[in-house]
């Protein structure tokens, strides 16, 4: 049995010893990076911080929305670890494009509702429940009230939290700009992506738009789709490409 | 004749006909033994399982039919429509020819089933009188006797007899009657004692003062848990289904079920599952009663007993699939199904099924969203297997900057006729803002009997 | 344009093809197509009809063989002479005596010990880590010799399959060539392809899953079709016909080759032969030859000797003799009970004097063919036979001459009828209901069990 004392102890340490004290869940690793130095950069403790909500929207053009951030968010559910619970109304999510993402259609469990009362207190749910990789929430609105209480629930057992902003009408969209409680609020669009040497699709294309993070600056990213990883790579040169041969369109 | 089939009902058998004229009638009538006693416990065994399938509070209503309460119930079968389909399709999927009505009495409802000639029926709330007017008095569970006495007395159908006074029908025939029709109509109550088997486990406390508080139906709630929990391991099961009966003291009944994943044991977790909806349990007057059944219990070993609820490395989701379940969400994983045909290559399955080995080609790009009923387009597109060069779709027309394809997914011939030549060419196209889509066209572009050659947009890789 | 398409698989892959020659040649010729390169799987079989279909239609037949290797390895190989194919045909035999009933094992080592003369185009997959070192392999061991298949599967990002295909092969020296990966004549054909895999897996339609073939479009199409789904691609859509040209080995190359153990010292088949007949007839006309036979004896031996089918005779001669010599009982029939020689040398018993017998039966020189003598040996000793034929031509020299399995119709139906998950006693009164040895089902045949023909399955 040791009998000296330290007598002087980082902050850190401190954090940690209280944190053990008051019997939080504490995971192994405290964020997701996204491998990528410069959006890690940006993020507080470098990566999308687990026990806290994210929120993801889609571009907003219009007609169908929110499949670019759907699929951003595939990818990051398929690099946690552990089982994810993708609270939704609609089922009209088709599996094999998150798969390709890289997740496994084994850890992922779906609760369908009537109504979006049903997804928040699904999530809310499946959050206090523990033990799991990351819950998803596919939601039209996120009232301020509402994120705080997923919020909570997210951080009283370190799981992550992430809402999919899914509108069907522009007037939804604009919805948006409400403020919610959310640690870090994303933007995912499309860009057009690169010509193939030969007629084809390559890689997708996207804007990453972090539009808030506590105690963080807004920043804009332009990236490649998920890879069958779930990772994103920053993408080289820009996005537009004001095209002359359509070439690439035809297959003869 | 005890029963006949369709074939021989359209050849002028009925029941009640004698055994030679029937034979008489129909060339080489195929007859068997009736059975009544095999058939009371046929209908039984069902009614069993039935309990174990819809409601906690189902009974036989002899001689041909089952009685269920699904207060409450049907949102668990996705709404009162479904759940007639539903049951139409299970029993006559197992070769049962049946009908089913809902309604607000146990009288209407048995009254309507037998009425009918389609298989299903939903009298809507308060329409009882309407829908049971024209019946004939037949169906109003009377004795023989009676009916046939009320016959030549010339009341033919329930409207009418309800609209006569009551007094000299009741001196004439005794209290029957006036009965049958308080219950069809909803004045007196007609409690249904759920079906039971002895093997079924059960625990029961009553209440020699009536109980009616929040904590106290909880607490009690909670001890039959445990005593219910003894008596499973017992035996070495599991309850996949509980119900809770709460007998009150104005003799109406009421019922909560809680269903689990898996067979379980645990206390806290069952007390948890029940304690989530005891906020439905109406008192009203006092509950007298309360019951708890295993309606289903399966073998259960030590080693499958899950823990409490505290967090641990590897985790057993069935608990929280409980909790979604029983809440009403539907709650499911998806798995593929070896098909080229995109909708059919994905099928639900149970949320606590075991893992499935077999994954989606990953080398075959497919869209996030999939559309139900794909959406017609207008495409301009060079024939025979060019990508479209631009195509117009909910009023907009975009063009395609880039694109993959065809690829040719064949209609599976043994499935449908219309499918037998069928032909999709699918082809992933790029707009100039990099939205994505999957349009297709209908057949080859070569020969008309591979498909009508008009294009469709299936779904949205990104947008 | 010129066109051949190099990678044919006929019906005689067992269970795989779902065309016989015949349908695939007069597809062929319909189309334009100049030349049929035929690659059933790890068998020759369907080389003989083959040959018949291609004499038929005039399209050239170019001889090959698929090559499934254990290690998952497939190269379609091109004897480009006789000597080349001879060696083919003794690497089958070593896989095939490997494998056993029904399989072949062949590994790359095989392949290299006979590649000598063969040309090998590699059947890839994609481009990735294996198919770099497959390439590296082919050329390797077929030099200039190696090429690689080039085939469109209508599947997604096929363009950028095809380009890093061609790049990797460039890279690693091997030329490319298109191919269809042809496994039936013409469209329609594909739902009976997808019967024969549930058949090869012995499952049913509704089971098979993704044991289908799932790569679309495996049929003959015509060169212009070809060059308008390759225009990226001209030099590997030339170099079909190039490969046609550098196999200039024909079937017709073959002929038969006698052993010469029956023949006597310092004198020639056809000697050898009358010496014998002579030798024997005192056995047979003990009073001595009658003058009509004799005039047939000479007649026979005139044709014998035009057509050289002397060795023939006399290796049936030699072994009819030992069998006699070992009391072993043993009698010929069928047409060669019309030659006269036979009866004399024993191996017949009709006797030419009582009876009217027709050599030209027989033998015939229109038919350019060595006569059928077929001989029978008394069962419970016919093992005896073969082990003096083993042992006096050697193990390596003699075979016993297999039937190679074909789909009659009754067989056919049962198979198919389970396959497609039809009722037992469907398929047994489907079956029955045929002669055992018809080639064709008539719609009277379904007609008369009650079925109605155009229901889609029983279609």
């Amino acid at each position: 049995m040791r009998t000296h004392v330290r007598t002087s102890l980082t902050v850190e340490e401190l954090r940690e010893q209280i944190a053990t004290l008051e019997g939080a869940a504490v995971r192994k690793a405290e964020c997701l990076p996204f491998g990528i130095g410069e959006i890690d950069e940006k993020l507080p403790g470098g990566g999308l911080a687990h026990g806290r909500l994210h929120e993801f929207a889609g571009g907003g053009s219009g007609t169908v929305d929110g499949a670019a951030a759907a699929l951003c968010v595939a990818g990051i559910a398929a690099r946690t670890r552990g089982h994810i619970v993708w609270c939704l109304t609609r089922p009209d999510l088709f599996f094999p494009a998150l798969a390709q993402a890289g997740l496994d259609a084994n850890r992922v469990i779906f609760v369908e509702g009537e109504k979006e009362e049903d997804v928040l207190a699904s999530m809310e749910e499946a959050l206090s429940f523990g033990g799991l990789g990351a819950v998803i929430g596919e939601l039209v609105r996120l009232p301020m009230v509402a994120s705080r209480r997923l919020q909570l629930a997210a951080e009283k057992t370190g799981t992550m939290a992430i809402v999919v902003r899914r509108w069907r009408r522009q007037t939804e969209a604009n919805d948006f700009g409400q403020p919610t409680a959310a640690t870090t609020r994303w933007r995912v669009s499309v860009l057009p992506s690169e010509d193939l040497p030969v007629p084809g699709l390559g890689r997708g294309r996207w804007l990453l738009e972090l539009m808030r993070v506590k105690a963080g600056g807004c920043a804009e990213f332009e990236v490649g789709a998920c890879d069958v990883e779930g990772r994103i790579n920053l993408s080289a040169g820009s996005g537009d490409r004001s095209h002359s041969s359509g070439r690439s369109v035809h297959s003869g | 004749m005890s029963a006949v089939d369709a074939a021989a009902k359209k050849s002028g058998l009925k029941i009640g006909m004698p055994a030679a004229k029937a034979q008489a009638l129909f060339q080489g009538l195929m007859m068997v033994e009736a059975d009544p006693l095999a058939d009371a416990l046929a209908l039984e065994r069902i009614t069993l399982w039935a309990l174990t399938q819809y409601s906690p509070i189902v009974a036989v209503d002899a001689p041909d039919g089952i009685v269920m309460d699904t207060e409450g119930a049907d949102h668990l079968q996705g709404g009162e429509e479904l759940m007639l389909t539903g049951i139409a399709n299970r029993f006559r999927g197992r070769g049962l020819s049946v009908r089913v009505a809902i309604a607000d009495t146990w009288g209407a409802a048995h009254a309507c089933a037998r009425a009918i000639t389609r298989e299903t029926v939903i009298v809507p709330r308060a329409q009882t009188v309407r829908a049971v007017e024209r019946l004939p008095i037949a169906l109003l569970r009377l004795p023989a006797k009676i009916l046939a006495d009320l016959r030549t007395l010339g009341f033919q159908s329930i409207g009418q007899l309800s609209a006569t006074p009551r007094a000299p029908i009741a001196l004439r025939f005794g209290p029957e009657v006036g009965r049958r029709l308080d219950q069809m109509f909803g004045r007196i109550g007609e409690p249904i004692d759920p079906v039971r088997s002895p093997e079924l486990v059960k625990v029961s406390r009553a209440f020699q003062e009536p109980i009616g508080a929040a904590e106290t139906i909880d607490k009690y709630v909670g001890r039959l848990v445990a005593e219910l929990c003894i008596e499973l391991e017992k035996k070495g099961l599991g309850t996949r289904r509980t119900d809770l009966i709460v007998d009150k003291v104005d003799n109406t009944r009421q019922a909560i079920r809680a269903g689990t994943a898996k067979p379980a044991r645990d206390v806290r977790w069952l007390t948890k599952l029940f304690k989530d909806q005891t906020e439905k349990i109406e008192p009203g007057f006092g509950i007298e009663r309360l019951t708890l059944v295993a309606v289903m219990s399966e073998p259960l070993e030590e080693s499958q007993r899950t823990s409490s609820l505290v967090e641990e490395e590897v985790r057993d989701f069935t608990p929280l699939i409980d909790i979604f379940g029983n809440r009403g969400q539907r709650v499911y994983r998806v798995a593929p199904f070896a098909s080229d045909v995109p909708e059919r290559s994905v099928r639900r399955i149970g949320a606590a099924a075991d893992d499935v080995a077999v994954a989606w080609s990953p080398q075959w790009p497919r869209p996030i969203w999939l559309f139900h009923r794909p959406e017609q387009v207008d495409v301009i597109a060079l024939m025979p297997d060019h990508p479209p060069v631009s195509f117009t779709w909910r009023g907009k027309r975009r063009k395609v900057r880039r694109a993959d394809g065809p690829e040719r997914v064949f209609g599976e011939w043994w499935q449908r006729d219309s499918e037998l030549d069928a032909v999709r060419d699918y082809f992933a196209v790029e707009d100039d803002a990099g939205e994505r889509f999957w349009i297709f066209r209908l057949g080859d572009g070569v020969d008309m009997a591979t498909g009508s050659h008009r294009w469709f947009i299936h779904g949205i890789f990104s947008s | 344009m010129r066109y051949a398409e190099l990678q044919v698989t006929t019906h005689f892959s067992f269970l795989r093809g779902a065309s016989s020659a015949d349908e695939l040649f007069a597809a062929a010729k319909e189309l334009g197509i100049e030349a049929i390169g035929v690659v059933d799987r790890n068998s020759l079989a369907g080389i003989v009809r083959a040959l018949e279909a291609s004499r038929a239609t005039g399209i050239r037949l170019v001889v090959g063989c698929r090559l499934d290797l254990q290690d998952g390895m497939s190269i379609l190989v091109y004897p480009t002479d006789r000597a080349a194919y001879s060696r083919l045909t003794r690497l089958i035999t070593l896989g095939k005596s490997r494998g056993g009933k029904n399989n072949c094992i062949l590994t790359l080592d095989d392949v290299i010990s006979y590649s000598d003369g063969l040309l090998g185009i590699l059947v890839p997959d994609v481009a990735d880590g294996v198919c770099a070192a497959q390439l590296r392999k082919m050329a390797d061991i077929f030099g200039d010799r190696a090429y690689m298949a080039l085939s469109l599967r209508r599947r997604p990002n096929d363009q950028l399959r095809l380009h890093d295909l061609s790049n990797m092969a460039t890279r690693h020296r091997v030329k490319t060539v298109v191919t269809n990966d042809v496994l039936f004549h013409e469209p329609g054909r594909r739902k009976l392809q997808d019967v024969v895999t549930c058949i090869r897996n012995n499952t049913t339609i509704d089971e098979v899953g993704f044991e289908r073939e799932r790569h679309a479009d495996r049929y003959l199409k015509p060169p212009q079709e070809m060059e308008r789904l390759f225009p990226r691609y001209p030099e590997a859509l030339r170099r079909t016909m190039e490969i046609v040209d550098r196999c200039k080995f024909s079937l017709e190359e073959l002929t038969y080759q006698y052993p010469e153990e029956a023949i006597i010292p310092g004198k020639t088949p056809q000697e050898s032969l009358e010496h014998y007949v002579w030798e024997c007839v005192p056995d047979r006309y003990p009073e001595g030859l009658p003058p009509e036979v004799l005039k047939t004896v000479r007649h026979e031996l005139d044709l014998i000797k035009a057509m050289k089918y002397a060795p023939y005779f006399l290796t049936v001669f030699s072994i009819v003799r030992f069998a006699r010599s070992q009391g072993i009982l043993c009698q010929g029939r069928g047409s060669a009970a019309n030659s006269a020689v036979c009866y004399i040398l024993g191996v017949t018993s009709i006797d030419p004097s009582t009876n009217d017998l027709l050599f030209e039966r027989f033998v015939s020189q229109e038919r350019d063919e060595p006569p059928d003598i077929d001989v029978d040996f008394e069962h419970e000793r016919r093992e005896e036979v073969i082990q003096w034929i083993y042992k006096t031509y050697g193990k390596e020299k003699a075979a016993l001459c297999a039937t190679v399995t074909r789909y009659r119709a009754k067989g056919a139906i049962r198979d198919v009828g389970k396959a497609l998950g039809l009722p037992e006693d469907l398929i047994k009164a489907l079956s029955s209901g045929m002669w055992s040895w018809s080639e064709e089902v008539s719609d009277r045949n379904v007609k008369e069990l009650n079925l109605n023909p155009d229901d889609r399955r029983r279609c």
